[in-house]
Order: structure tokens, then sequence, then C-alpha cells
């Protein structure tokens, strides 16, 4: 994690990153205008 | 005292204001330009690809996300990054310049005026995409794979392709689809929780041990699976079990890979990281 990253998470609120590694083996859905997001199990 | 009084709310005001336009200044600093992308045609769909990173060591299979477009006049497939962490598509100047020499029919349509390309156009999966005012970052070899199917990346597809629409990565499909709702089939089986968009930022609500958590899904970053802070990472330990060092992904000590966890029905979504023990 660069300093960037760090500094942007430590203010905006955020608390966590997430990486496509997660997903990997399924399907992500991102319905940004349905604001939701969806996974399909793998 | 009456003008003690008058210097210290002097001060007090002074600090408020000021608290406030730094906040603004900072608000305005992070928040995107203006989305300046628009897309034709949809539902589009087409093929997902990774980027291997074969110079790391080990190496690391799922360094990127590419999604292949079409140029008019071009007759080579170039592929963009997919970047949901960043708020808007950029185009690397090295390679913008490879592509003129070998292609001159392309013409002035990547000519690039004050460090943008003017109108970018390309074709994505059946969908046409023009992006205006795109901005322009010196990256790139400039060199253009010998290999006609080696991928030729001359950007980054950011999340202004994302807004008001749907995007679909099917990693086990290798697939992905852009369209204006969600295909029915796929929203069967999918589970679903919030997502939220503020500035173009993706925010995706998962569980860390059992408490909801909003977290960045940033796809051009793909080394890890998850960065969180120290704190909700040793939140995450169960309790009694002995921490058990994780070996490094990215950036040692904040990082940590846990398991996913995902159960159908499950109250907490469909992402819930705990803390796990890695196979040794």
């Amino acid at each position: 994690m660069n300093l960037m990253q760090e500094t942007l998470m430590r203010f905006s609120g955020l608390e966590g990153m997430l990486g496509n590694e997660p997903f990997v083996g399924g399907a992500l859905i991102l319905d940004v205008k349905g604001g939701r997001y969806g996974v399909v199990g793998r | 005292m009456k003008t003690l009084f008058k210097v210290l709310l002097a001060l007090v005001l002074l600090l408020v204001l000021s608290g406030i336009g730094g906040y603004s200044y900072m608000k305005g600093k992070f928040a995107p330009p203006a989305n300046q992308l628009t897309v034709a045609g949809l539902p589009a769909t087409g093929p997902l690809r990774w980027l291997a990173d074969t110079v790391a060591r080990p190496a690391v299979p799922h360094a990127g996300l590419l999604v292949p477009i079409r140029l008019r006049n071009c007759p080579r497939t170039c592929y963009l990054q997919v970047d949901t962490g960043a708020p808007y598509t950029v185009l690397y100047a090295h390679q913008l310049t490879a592509l003129r020499q070998r292609y001159p029919a392309l013409g002035t349509s990547l000519q690039l005026r004050e460090k943008v390309v003017p109108e970018f156009r390309f074709a994505l999966g059946g969908a046409q995409v023009a992006v205006g005012h795109t901005k322009v970052l010196v990256n790139g070899t400039g060199e253009m794979p010998a290999d006609s199917l080696a991928p030729f990346i001359i950007g980054s597809l950011g999340a202004d392709v994302l807004e008001g629409r749907v995007l679909v990565l099917d990693y086990a499909a290798s697939r992905f689809t852009l369209a204006n709702e969600v295909p029915a089939d796929l929203a069967a089986r999918a589970i679903f929780a919030p997502l939220a968009f503020p500035e173009r930022r993706l925010l995706l609500t998962a569980a860390l041990n059992g408490e909801s958590r909003q977290l960045l899904f940033d796809s051009g970053t793909s080394a890890y699976t998850l960065l969180t802070s120290q704190e909700n990472w040793q939140g995450m330990a169960a309790p009694g079990a002995a921490p058990v060092p994780i070996p490094p992904i990215r950036g040692a000590k904040n990082c940590c890979c846990t398991r996913w966890l995902p159960t159908p029905g499950c109250a907490l979504g469909p992402l819930s990281f705990r803390w796990a023990r890695l196979p040794t």
C-alpha cells in the first residue's frame, strides 16, 4: 500500500480496499444504477 | 475585558472559517471532473482478460483486468485496463504515439491537444463509447508487442463508465457485460448488498468479522484480496486464536489475506471476511 492510498484511506473514512481476488471464480455485479452490488458464488 | 472577548471571538471565527474553507478546498480537490463518457448501444458484452505480471517475484497471474476495444481504422485490437479505483478513463501517451506510427490511417483521431484527446471513440463489446476531453498520462512502453495476440494496453477504463449503468465482471466465464439493467438470469442467482458511489468511488458494504463495513472496490490493483487497517485486522482475529503471521502480499503490516465465506441467505450479505489461518 503506498502512502497516497494509506492517507486517502485514513482521511476518507474508508475501512478497507478490495481487489479482484475475492470474486475470482464467480461473478461480481456492480449495479451502480440500482445502488447495489451482487455476488454470484463460485 | 470587552476587548479580550472580541479578540477571542474573532480568533474563533477565523478558525471556523478557515476550517470550512479548508474542508471545501479538500472536497473540491478530491472531487472528480465532470463525467464526459457516453455509451450507445447497450447492452454490450465481451471477453475479460488477465494481465499477468511475470517480472514480479513471485509472479502475479492476476496483476490486471483487461477489456478489448476496437478503434476505427485500426486493425489491431487494443486493450484498456479496468480500473474502478480511478474516477475517469485515461490514455497512455507513448502507446498512442506507437499506434499512430504503425497505423497512419488513424489520422488525427488520437491526436493530443494540450495533454488531452478531445474525443476518444472506441467500440467496447458491441457498444459505442465516446470519451470527451480524455486525459493522457505519460505512461506505457511505446512498444507494440510483436505477437498480435499479446494485449496492447493503451489506457485504463475508469469508474466514469459505471455511472448510472451496470457492469458485470464474470470472472468465472471470463466475460464482462455493460448494461442498463442487471441481466435477469444473473439477478436470480446473485446475493445483493448496498453499494454507494460517492464521487465515482465504488464502496461495497461487506462484513468484516460480523461487522458491516464499507470497502472500496479497486479492480486496478488486483494483487491483493483485502487491505484494511491494523485495528480492523486485529479485530478480525478469532477470540483465543494465536495470530499467525500472514505472508505479506503488498506493503507488509497493514495487509491481510482472509477467507471469503459466501453463504447464500447469509444475513451479512454476499461478502464476509473472517480471520483465517493460512494453510501451511
